[in-house]
């Protein structure tokens, strides 16, 4: 099964529940016409809130690292001694 | 065990040294693994042949092994490549622009030994992982990329797109014969096909040190291969 298939079987599980759910809600009622009709509206945006939350969250506190460049560029320029003193001549 | 290294050489040529020496002196000659390290060169203009070949005459031939290529073949053939030549039954596969350092080879190794894996692969997204020289920009569209792989694809590593990897050398020729992609893409394809082939595959978090040899390259054209390639993978495994 590919993950296409997985989605579309999701989907359409959350389509039958989505449908049943509002045939047993009342019609009259505040909840039936604000949640439960546009829910797939309400999905979409709660879900696309949490998503961009998470990115964000990780952009802000994704490693920077410095401490790895000023190690990386300490060594180079070790090595780079240490080649020429074995004769390396492209440095 | 015989374990066999090559790191394929993307550009900067000023350092494929850096990364040998360091390779070798640091870990490889004071441990009890045999190696070689063959570097592949698709003919790059800015001498990365000849630095190579004064390495080969400092160390010998038997330990860095030159296979150099007329000319830019890609990605997946170069790997063959390299393969077709490594004697070991493990490789490492790493960019040689010194964006990838070498002490975290005997992390993967222990890795790889402890839990007897199929491929061990660096994460830049995980634990002390990450990376030096990304702005805010360049952040927040790797995130979100990655973000969005894991919604998609479910694929049980948080770094797709890193080339820092050791293979069972088996499993790597399988792998590429298995994958269509390239670039970005190619480095995902072949995690995916992974899961697919029921390979164990473990982490070891890395810091990425981008841009001090050349730059990365993230402009429009590489994000859109970048997504017809999720939207292959979605559709078809």
């Amino acid at each position: 099964m590919t993950q296409l298939t997985k989605f579309l079987s999701l989907g359409f599980f959350a389509v039958i529940v989505w449908v049943k759910l509002i045939g047993i809600t009342d019609p009259d009622t505040l909840w039936y016409k604000c949640l439960v009709v546009p829910l797939p509206f309400w999905g979409i945006v709660v879900f696309g809130a949490i998503s961009a939350a998470i990115v964000l969250y990780r952009t802000l506190t994704f490693n920077d690292c410095p401490e790895a460049a000023k190690e990386l560029l300490e060594q180079i320029e070790e090595a780079r001694k240490d080649l020429r003193k074995r004769g390396m001549k492209s440095l | 065990m015989k374990r066999k290294i090559f790191p394929l050489l993307f550009g900067s040529s000023l350092n494929i040294w850096m990364k040998v020496r360091k390779t070798v002196i640091d870990f490889f000659d004071c441990s009890k693994f045999n190696y070689e390290i063959i570097i592949i060169d698709d003919g790059s203009p800015d001498g990365t042949l000849e630095v190579a070949k004064e390495l080969q005459e400092i160390y010998g031939a038997s330990k860095i092994v030159l296979k150099p290529r007329a000319s830019k073949l890609g990605l997946g053939t170069a790997y063959v490549h390299g393969i077709k030549h490594a004697t070991g039954n493990f490789v490492i596969i790493m960019d040689a622009d010194l964006s990838h350092h070498p002490k975290f080879i005997p992390k993967f190794i222990a890795l790889q030994q402890e839990k007897k894996l199929d491929i061990v692969t660096g994460t830049r997204y995980s634990g002390n992982g990450g990376v030096y020289g990304w702005d805010f920009y360049r952040k927040l569209v790797s995130r979100g990329a990655n973000f969005l792989t894991q919604v998609l694809l479910w694929p049980g590593v948080s770094d797709l797109t890193g080339s820092f990897r050791l293979y069972r050398k088996e499993v790597l020729e399988k792998l590429v014969s298995n994958c269509v992609s390239k670039g970005y893409v190619f480095q995902m394809e072949m995690i995916i096909r992974a899961r697919q082939f029921n390979y164990t595959i473990g982490e070891v978090p890395i810091s990425f040190v981008d841009r001090v040899y050349g730059q990365s390259k993230l402009g429009g054209s590489e994000i859109v291969q970048f997504a017809k390639g999720l939207l292959y993978l979605f559709a078809t495994t």
